[in-house]
């Protein structure tokens, strides 16, 4: 992709103009690349003699000359193309010697015919002004903008001022043309992992694009290409390692990463988990605008295979609950997904699969990122009700924005988990009751367990908002909603969104979630009768007034 | 139509060649044409390839006009006997046409969910240089105006710049991409074919006159690049007009 743009327009046009035409013709004319790969007897007995001409003619300049540390007696040799001692951008040679000083290889690339006046109408001096008005940087003493013959796309030259500036967003390499002051050409300099595309089969067996790094030689689970870090690490059953790094006392490392040595990925979990969260972060850019959990593009960390799924049987019920059949994010950007059990062990008469495999899981746990960071809902009695089932609206919204709606595996329905957790998932927006939880106000739970019921009482919320979508009748009040229909559902995302994110309060109770719902109708579909009503009808049905 | 408009030419030159025009009024033995003239006829030409992108197949297609341009045309003639005579020709077309392309890229993020770019880049050459050898019947003069009807080979060679990559830029969400431009590179065919043609000249002093060329040359050029042939039509009308040497 091109990086090409003025610079300076309006401030430098009077000098730019002055230089321009008083400049020699700084463009040459189209030449002919010559790339070498010389390692044939023939071969490198045409390229020694071109290259020792070169040298003798002084077209190449000696850059680098090293023993060779794998080989005794090798030494290898890299020389520099130069017009006048300007270098070429990129046009080098690489000569390999054995002990006997004959070439064994010659690789590089250089350009033939290459006419450019070499002298620049810039000083260095004045690139630095350039460069400071520009960046606001003021480039140090050891930072000389170096003079550079800069080979085009069109097969021309241009010569050209580079120089490194580094901001605290990157370390970027400028290319000034050294007649007129124009940026012709600025690319990252910063030596980072690169982003690559990869394949990979999920825990269902469904194949997607996954967004990897390279690194090293190998694939690891870093999204270079969304705005934020998304990273995924794979802690291979190492507990205690992940309860250092969750505590704080040592961060994930670079061996952390999960990774693949080709970029077909296969290992379910990870692949998920490192999808899911991009997918998460997509649904609540594109939908709402959102970068992120915190709005800023904080850095999003997955891990996964906390424990070792063969090890269920000796784990205590603590470490089964929270990292077998778990899902949970730890704050700080931080999800944990749970190992699932292995496919013949079935659990409460379920079966669990590796918790990252359903995308509704994943956008949950992701969303109490945003809650933490937003409405900050307490985690106990009714906020901490709102607060699980304004995971759990998110969660199915995004299932929906990706997928068609359905019943089986991969499709959008409004019950939690069932693609992992099987037959059944965990919670239904539409039914609370057929998983034994309260779907109205009247039969809320009031005990002290799950935190007093933030699980329990989730589905009277997340119920009101499946009736205010889909329409129907609550079970418990035997009330009808008129819904505003699955086609309009991204206009009661948003109602819901705004509500939790920005007009809840951290000790929240139901009431205030209803008041707050139709305000935000208000707020974003003023006179728009059908959503309030629907949101009016819902609320009440729940037996929330 | 290729093989039709050849033997129309060679029946004319054939029915003519009872005629003795030399008998009437000497015909030169030499002949020079020197023309600057028009290709009026434009053509186009399509290409299709694919590469690997973000784990998917990318496809361009790309569309190639051929405009109208100007022509330079030299000629050299022999006539050695009664009518008959041999002659080759050279020209030289010359034109920058915009290629239309159109790209299909892949999502980075997901499967099956393509991006449609589509823009006109400029300055993309087309060079065409013909050697016309050429059977040459010379009509009877009329008054100081002369006719050679002129038919046979000829070997066209072009020069065509072809799209070798498509640019484009995109962000996140990458849901879009933006057409920047094109990459292209020179690549050459030749292939013989045939022309057919008259040149009239009017002589206004004893070795040098004036003249006009209309000439139909053709040929199907395959270019080749990265292993995907494109098969272009070469040629087409040629009108000009220039200096005429007589000896």
């Amino acid at each position: 992709m091109p990086h090409r743009s003025p610079l300076l327009a309006g401030l430098m046009a009077a000098a730019a103009t002055a230089l321009i035409t008083s400049s020699p013709p700084l463009r040459g004319q189209e030449t002919r690349l010559q790339q070498i790969a010389a390692v044939t007897p023939s071969d490198l007995r045409s390229w020694d003699a071109q290259v020792d001409r070169r040298i003798r003619s002084r077209e190449l300049e000696l850059r680098l000359e090293r023993e060779d540390t794998l080989i005794a007696g090798r030494s290898h040799t890299r020389y520099q193309q130069t017009v006048n001692g300007v270098p070429i951008y990129g046009a080098s040679v690489a000569r390999q010697a054995d002990e006997k000083g004959v070439t064994v290889s010659i690789f590089g690339d250089l350009y033939e015919g290459v006419n450019v006046a070499t002298t620049p109408a810039l000083s260095s001096d004045r690139v630095r002004e350039l460069i400071t008005a520009r960046t606001g940087v003021v480039l140090g003493e050891g930072r000389e903008p170096r003079l550079t013959i800069l080979p085009r796309k069109d097969g021309t030259f241009t010569l050209v001022y580079t120089a490194r500036v580094a901001t605290p967003e990157d370390v970027t390499l400028y290319f000034i043309d050294a007649g007129t002051g124009a940026i012709v050409d600025q690319r990252s300099d910063a030596k980072r992992q690169v982003s690559s595309v990869g394949v990979g089969i999920g825990v269902l067996g469904e194949r997607k694009k996954v967004s990897s790094s390279s690194q090293s030689g190998t694939y690891v689970g870093s999204d270079r290409l969304r705005p934020p870090a998304i990273e995924t690490y794979d802690m291979r059953g190492n507990l205690n390692r992940l309860l250092l790094i969750l505590n704080g006392f040592i961060a994930p490392v670079a061996s952390d990463f999960a990774s693949d040595p080709d970029n077909d990925w296969t290992d379910g979990a990870n692949v998920d988990a490192h999808v899911y969260a991009g997918y998460t972060y997509d649904y609540y850019f594109k939908r709402f605008g959102r970068r992120g959990l915190d709005d800023r593009n904080i850095r999003m960390r997955s891990f996964t295979h906390p424990v070792n799924r063969d090890d269920f049987r000796t784990a205590s019920l603590d470490v089964l609950g929270t990292f077998y059949l778990n899902a949970f994010y730890a704050g700080n950007g931080i999800m944990v997904y749970g190992e699932g059990l292995p496919p013949n062990i079935t659990f409460g008469g379920q079966r669990w699969n590796y918790l990252a495999g359903s995308l509704d899981v994943v956008a949950h746990e992701l969303t109490h990122g945003v809650t933490d960071y937003t409405s900050d809902l307490i985690y106990e009695n009714e906020s901490g009700a709102l607060n699980e089932a304004f995971s759990d609206i998110m969660g199915v919204s995004t299932v929906f924005f990706y997928q068609q709606p359905g019943s089986g595996a991969g499709t959008a329905d409004y019950v939690i988990g069932n693609d992992v957790i099987t037959p059944g998932g965990i919670r239904s927006l539409a039914d609370p009751l057929s998983f034994g939880d309260p779907d109205n106000y009247r039969v809320r739970f009031t005990g002290p367990e799950d935190n007093g019921g933030v699980h329990i009482n989730s589905g009277i919320a997340s119920h009101a908002f499946y009736l205010a979508i889909e329409g129907g009748t609550n079970r418990t009040s035997g009330l009808s909603v008129q819904g505003i229909g699955a086609a309009n559902r991204e206009q009661m995302e948003k109602v819901f969104y705004r509500a939790f994110t920005q007009l809840l309060p951290a000790n929240a109770r139901f009431a205030t979630a209803r008041a707050a719902t139709l305000q935000a109708a208000q707020d974003l579909y003023p006179g728009n009768n059908p959503i309030a009503n629907a949101l009016t009808q819902a609320w009440t049905a729940v037996g929330v007034n | 139509m290729r093989y039709l408009t050849s033997t129309l030419g060679l029946i004319t030159v054939f029915t003519l060649l009872g005629a003795d025009p030399a008998a009437a009024q000497p015909l030169p033995r030499i002949t020079i044409a020197v023309n600057a003239g028009y290709q009026p006829s434009t053509t186009s030409f399509d290409d299709r390839f694919t590469f690997d992108l973000n784990r998917e197949t990318a496809s361009v297609e790309t569309d190639y006009p051929v405009e109208a341009g100007p022509l330079f045309d030299a000629g050299f003639g022999y006539r050695f006997w009664k009518g008959l005579g041999a002659g080759i020709a050279f020209s030289r077309f010359s034109v920058d046409s915009a290629v239309q392309a159109e790209a299909t890229l892949p999502h980075p993020l997901f499967f099956q969910r393509n991006r449609q770019i589509s823009g006109e880049t400029g300055g993309l050459t087309r060079d065409e240089t013909g050697i016309h050898i050429q059977a040459q019947y010379h009509l009877a003069p009329f008054g100081g105006l002369y006719i050679v009807l002129a038919g046979g080979p000829s070997v066209l060679d072009i020069k065509q710049s072809i799209v070798t990559d498509v640019n484009f830029t995109e962000e996140f969400p990458f849901d879009t991409a933006t057409y920047v431009g094109v990459d292209s590179q020179r690549v050459t065919g030749t292939k013989t074919g045939f022309n057919v043609g008259a040149d009239v000249r009017w002589m206004f002093a004893r070795h040098i006159g004036v003249g006009g060329l209309v000439r139909y040359s053709h040929a199907t050029v395959d270019l080749t690049r990265n292993g995907r042939t494109i098969s272009v039509d070469a040629g087409g009308m040629q009108v000009g007009g220039g200096i005429r040497l007589a000896f």
